[in-house]
């Protein structure tokens, strides 16, 4: 549809232009006597404002009669992404009506009208995932709708394209499209608790207060100032876009935030002993 | 004749003003003696330039809280005894002797203290005075503690020795102290927080007793390595080793908890949003529930974490102002403490004030 646009566009700018060099060319090898004042004035009238007015009217009425396919609803799934210094909060609400919250990753089927609903927590932000789709900005109490229909699968990249504050470059996510069957799969999977509740790291983590902030579902964590960690090591990547997601980096991410992002919400826990921090990051590591 | 002024004879005679200067502190024939002390015009001089900076500096100096509160006044009174004490003198201990052969001798406080405004004595105990033995506070940024001290010098000369006593050692009053040993340590605490570490006073001292082990053992040692600013309780851990921080927590850990203070008095709307800070936390700000480590379930899983239900609202407030001002420096409670207006903190102060400290 977009493309259609644009091609309608382009072979009329391309036409015009054509139109309007053949003139300048006959006007420069023009010798004859000059206009009287009447025929200027009616050129003037016709070439500068009726005809340009009628072709520019034209091709809008082609534009805005796209924009109702353009902007029609969705297929069902729902995606609300708030956009907060440097992560972004994303739940689903599937068309059963049934919601998922997760963070840092958007998953979408081919072929399907998904419809985005864009905020943000603290300061302006915008949505933009360029293989798919425009930018949309994401302004603090106000929600912009947005629908993307993919057409194929694959990963691609998403970005925060509006900036935001010191760590708007380390503000990204990983966007996967999948085959319908494939994503209902994962919605299956991701709906569920998280895979191994127990042991030494998951102890941990409550022990240390990483419960006050995430949520783990399936365990006692069930903070909601930061991201949702339930199955962390199925993203593809870490930090909102930025890190591979091994447990390696996981355990630095903890330790050193305030290093990786400065300006992150989140405090650096350095003061916990390396085998403590090593123990969580490996009990996330293994939450797929 | 006429000797003609000239720059190079101005100069020559600068240079030689100069040279004969280091030439006469080389020698040695000037006397830095404490004996005899200064002449009148050195003494006019020095206290002169002392009285004319403590009063342009005091005009940067806060605005004092209520300085005739009587908790204030008995958290500045313990360490007076301590650290002012032995120079100053106080009613009923007169000062140290040998303290009084220093030049220029320390004034005796014990019957009249100069006529300073409380800005101006905050001014000198928070950075001392040079050329005197007057030490500076040991943690200049902490000015709840310093306010403390100007309030309790407000007070003294107007105390009778029992009175000031009472004011300084509490409970221990009249008892022997020093020495080493658990029972002379403990007694060093009891001064202030009790033997049962309920505190006296009011709100005048945190409450130990019902704290956990771990708890009371990390903010002793943070004391006692300076991690923690606190003139107040850096003084009395000095010198103490680790076994002995340990006896100590280990004590207080074992006193039982008494009923809550109460909250102060603040209205209740105030009352709710401390509650629903504590248990919900401020999505907004990012802060997260206070009892989701605070709590009994969390404390379960992590002794460290002090139990705040019970405490004095106004030592959980000041303790989340120093966080706020980044002078208490545990990353966490920094951040929260730094997302908390002030209006907050006041709130769910009083709230964990009023509630019940069960064991």
């Amino acid at each position: 549809m977009v493309a259609r646009l644009f091609w309608v566009m382009l072979v009329a700018g391309a036409v015009i232009w054509l139109a309007m060099m053949l003139l300048a060319l006959h006007a420069s090898r023009r010798r004859q006597a000059p206009w009287s004042d009447r025929s200027a004035a009616r050129l003037i009238l016709w070439g500068g404002a009726v005809t340009p007015t009628l072709i520019l009217a034209a091709l809008l009425v082609f534009g805005l009669g796209l924009m109702p396919t353009l902007r029609a609803p969705g297929d069902g799934l729902r995606i609300e992404v708030q956009g907060e210094q440097f992560w972004w909060r994303i739940r689903y609400t599937l068309p059963d009506g049934r919601s998922l919250t997760t963070a840092n990753e958007v998953r979408l089927p081919r072929g399907q009208r998904s419809e985005f609903l864009l905020t943000a927590q603290d300061v302006i932000h915008s949505f933009w995932i360029p293989a798919l789709g425009g930018k949309m900005d994401m302004i603090p109490g106000a929600t912009n709708r947005l629908v993307l229909e993919p057409e194929r699968t694959g990963q691609f990249r998403g970005v925060c394209a509006e900036f935001c504050g010191s760590s708007h470059a380390l503000m990204a996510f990983s966007v996967e499209v999948m085959e319908p069957a494939d994503f209902d799969a994962w919605v299956a999977a991701e709906l569920a608790p998280a895979a191994t509740p127990r042991g030494e790291g998951a102890a941990l983590f409550m022990a240390r207060g990483c419960g006050a902030c995430h949520t783990v579902r399936g365990t006692a964590a069930a903070g909601r100032i930061g991201p949702e960690l339930t199955h962390l090591a199925g993203r593809h990547s870490l930090g909102a876009g930025i890190l591979p997601n091994d447990a390696a980096t996981i355990d630095r991410f903890i330790r050193e935030v305030n290093v990786i992002k400065p300006g992150a919400r989140m405090p650096g826990f350095a003061m916990l002993p390396a085998a403590e921090t090593a123990a969580i990051a490996a009990w996330l590591g293994s939450l797929r | 004749m006429m000797l003609r002024v000239t720059w190079r004879r101005v100069f020559l005679g600068l240079a030689g003003l100069g040279l004969g200067g280091l030439l006469f502190v080389f020698s040695g024939l000037f006397n830095v003696a404490a004996t005899g002390g200064h002449w009148a015009v050195t003494d006019w001089l020095l206290h002169g330039a002392m009285r004319s900076s403590v009063r342009t500096y005091s005009l940067l100096v806060e605005a004092p809280p209520p300085l005739d509160d009587r908790a204030l006044q008995a958290r500045g009174a313990g360490h007076y005894a301590e650290g002012c004490a032995p120079c100053h003198g106080a009613p009923g201990a007169p000062q140290n002797p040998v303290m009084q052969r220093s030049t220029p001798p320390p004034p005796d406080f014990s019957r009249d203290i100069e006529d300073w405004s409380p800005k101006q004595l905050f001014r000198i105990v928070q950075h001392g005075v040079r050329y005197t033995g007057m030490p500076g506070w040991l943690a200049p940024e902490r000015h709840d503690e310093i306010w403390a001290m100007v309030a309790f010098l407000r007070l003294l000369p107007e105390l009778a020795p029992e009175d000031y006593r009472l004011l300084a050692d509490g409970e221990m009053a009249g008892r022997p102290q020093g020495g080493d040993g658990f029972e002379a340590a403990l007694a060093s605490c009891a001064r202030c927080h009790g033997r049962d570490g309920l505190g006296r006073d009011g709100a005048a001292f945190p409450r130990l007793a019902g704290l956990s082990e771990a708890a009371l053992l990390s903010s002793l040692r943070a004391f006692a390595q300076g991690d923690r600013p606190g003139a107040l309780m850096q003084v009395p851990v000095q010198g103490m080793d680790d076994a002995m921080l340990q006896a100590l927590a280990r004590h207080y850990a074992s006193q039982p908890a008494a009923a809550a203070p109460g909250a102060p008095a603040v209205a209740p709307a105030v009352l709710e949003l401390g509650g629903r800070i504590a248990r919900e936390g401020i999505a907004a700000a990012q802060v997260p529930a206070c009892l989701s480590c605070h709590g009994g379930a969390a404390r379960a899983r992590n002794p460290l974490w002090p139990r705040l239900d019970g405490q004095h609202a106004a030592y959980l407030e000041t303790q989340l102002g120093l966080f706020r001002d980044g002078q208490r420096r545990e990353p966490v409670m920094r951040t929260i403490g730094d997302r908390l207006t002030e209006a907050q903190a006041k709130a769910v102060a009083a709230w964990f004030a009023g509630q019940a400290a069960t064991p």
